[in-house]
């Protein structure tokens, strides 16, 4: 008992700690100018104000940069799930010459700083034409070994059985991916939707260096130059935080409850 | 339905493991054949060369007289059941058994028909919108066998398809599978490694040891025909007994140190000339010992009791005699304490000998 109300307090704790700043961001973005700069801070605006919202959709093209966010990370999430879950299901399930050389090879590539390959990735996707492009941001992301390890791992624990079936039912290789392997795999795939969901908006530094033009900015970028302007005013500031984060939020609190679904359970007898 | 056929069939691993070496056997029209051996004896790797699942190293498979050796398995006509039952688990039982004629795209109201008369035949009725997790382990099995059903296929496979259920459950879906099998006047091709299993169901036997068919009989000549050691020890339960002796003369047999002796009623004493003064292996099924003179033709003997196992309707007895031991099956039986020397009236018209170094049934 005594240790259930340990883990419980700490647990307590940790979430208001962790809750803290986000509570003040919100807090301060419906602030007049100047009232979040105090000490000690004050979460609850008073007065109440929409000021700090109608100065950014007036100053910025926030719903431009909102479109681009919401369409590129949409679009990478879908390819990044189709392109990884069909690599994963490959490496795990197929048998083809030279599968685990290859496999390892991409493995090792993942101690390589994403920083380091940017330069390269500047000028191949600058000789394809691809800079201040949406491309830029796609193609880049299309898929990585992370998500491709993840389906390859998930994948290895569906029984071979289950895609015998499919293929003594008459299934096509492409039908046991689409009608079998997939809908099994939606956990996974949900997780690494977010991931990559998550990952792609909140990415700043490579769209800040492929995207050059104000109306192709991602809402990370256009806030960052926000941030240039107006150093001095962070009410303004956190209210462009709540507009970039909620769209987030939304999309993990809709996707949370497949996180981890055990669909498994029935379908062989292990 | 369709005649298989196996011609010499063999597969080789990279590595050169050889698991299936020169299968040779046909399956009847209508026929129920099952494919019985111990772990790792190649009847599995068989059954999914049959299938397509597993190429072929050689040899070749007819199915209906076309030779299927490069068709894949959505090509050969045929549906298999599982061991694991391989329910796809996102699908209701409907939809598992409904999924191979959507692909074939069949109509939408044949499918129907067809999925409702499976779960007619298997009671499966109340679970159609059910998905695999909801179910028992013999209503998924169940399941499984209707996913075959619906196609309406030339061959029926099953891979061990009991091995799952409960010892209840497993005599109940027996009875099941062949009373499908009647019904559906289906060819099927059936692996397990219960020779229970093969003894009631199959029509013929094909016995497999390391890679290798030993023999393809009815049940009951397995029983009593066997070709080799292996067969008659593999036939049967419990197993026949084994006890090495040496043959004196053309009918006299003795133990190593003479503690058992056999007088012969062989008829076939012209094979037994060449083993004179050699060992060899003597084979009683445990049915033919017993501890009261019923037969015809009797041998007596004296042995140890060494264990009683009581099973209610008949009672095994393990017994020991100069070094050997074996189980005689006699009715139940109160008159016997254990440790004790007792007198044994063994057959002398169901006695088998196997050579010693090949197996091969001399007699």
């Amino acid at each position: 008992m005594i240790k259930k109300i340990l883990i419980y307090s700490f647990l307590i704790i940790t979430s208001i700690l962790t809750l803290i700043p986000f509570m003040w961001m919100i807090g301060a973005s419906f602030m007049f100018d100047g009232k979040a700069s105090v000490f000690p801070p004050i979460f609850l605006p008073d007065p109440f104000t929409l000021t700090q919202y109608q100065i950014l959709f007036e100053r910025l093209n926030v719903w431009r940069n909102f479109f681009n966010s919401l369409l590129l990370s949409t679009i990478v999430t879908l390819l990044y799930i189709t392109f990884t879950s069909m690599a994963g299901y490959a490496f795990a399930k197929y048998r083809f010459a030279g599968k685990k050389v290859l496999f390892n090879l991409l493995l090792s590539s993942m101690i390589i700083p994403s920083q380091v390959t940017m330069l390269p990735l500047f000028l191949l996707l600058k000789s394809l034409g691809f800079i201040n492009t949406y491309m830029a941001i796609i193609i880049p992301g299309l898929a990585n070994i992370f998500g491709i390890f993840l389906i390859r791992q998930y994948c290895i624990s569906i029984p071979d059985s289950l895609i015998e079936a499919a293929r003594m039912d008459g299934a096509t290789d492409f039908q046991i991916y689409r009608k079998v392997i997939l809908p099994l795999a939606i956990p996974i795939l949900v997780t690494l939707a977010i991931f990559s969901f998550l990952g792609t908006w909140n990415d700043f530094l490579w769209p800040l260096i492929a995207l050059t033009d104000d109306s192709m900015y991602t809402l990370p970028v256009a806030l960052a130059n926000l941030m240039l302007e107006h150093t001095k005013d962070p009410e303004l500031m956190m209210a462009g935080s709540v507009v970039t984060i909620i769209p987030v939020i939304i999309v993990f609190l809709a996707l949370q409850k497949y996180y981890i679904k055990g669909i498994m359970m029935g379908s062989v007898k292990e | 339905m369709a005649e298989v056929v196996l011609k010499n069939v063999c597969k080789i691993y990279d590595g050169g493991n050889k698991v299936v070496t020169d299968a040779s056997f046909t399956v009847k029209d209508k026929e129920f054949v099952v494919l019985v051996g111990p772990s790792g004896c190649g009847k599995t790797t068989t059954l999914r060369m049959v299938a397509g699942l597993e190429e072929i190293s050689s040899g070749e498979i007819l199915i209906d007289g076309k030779v299927v050796n490069s068709l894949p398995p959505k090509d050969r006509d045929i549906a298999m059941v599982f061991q694991n039952y391989a329910l796809y688990p996102h699908m209701t039982v409907y939809e598992n058994m409904a999924f191979g004629l959507k692909l074939k795209k069949v109509e939408k109201s044949e499918i129907d028909k067809r999925v409702k008369e499976a779960a007619k035949i298997l009671s499966l009725e109340e679970y159609l919108n059910r998905k695999p997790k909801a179910l028992s382990g013999g209503q998924r099995q169940r399941v499984a066998v209707g996913r075959a059903i619906v196609r309406k296929p030339k061959v029926f496979l099953f891979d061990e398809p009991l091995s799952n259920l409960d010892a209840k459950l497993r005599v109940q879906m027996r009875t099941e599978i062949s009373k499908l099998h009647k019904q559906l006047e289906a060819t099927m091709i059936y692996v397990t490694h219960d020779q229970t299993e093969a003894m009631t169901m199959g029509d013929r036997i094909v016995v497999m040891k390391d890679g290798v068919i030993n023999q393809v009989d009815a049940p009951m000549n397995l029983y009593n025909k066997p070709i080799n050691k292996f067969v008659a020890g593999f036939i049967g339960s419990p197993a026949m007994n084994f006890i090495d002796l040496i043959i004196k003369s053309e009918n006299k047999l003795t133990s190593k140190n003479g503690a058992i002796n056999f007088d012969l009623s062989i008829k076939n004493k012209e094979t037994l000339k060449n083993y004179i003064n050699k060992s060899v292996s003597l084979g009683i099924r445990p049915e033919d010992i017993q501890l009261e003179n019923i037969f015809n033709n009797s041998i007596s003997i004296e042995a140890n009791v060494d264990v009683i196992e009581p099973m209610g309707n008949e009672t095994f007895i393990h017994f020991v005699a100069d070094e050997s031991q074996f189980i005689a099956r006699v009715k139940p039986t109160k008159d016997l304490k254990l440790f004790e020397k007792t007198q044994l009236f063994i057959d002398a018209d169901k006695l088998y000998l196997f050579d010693p170094h090949t197996g091969d049934n001399i007699v």
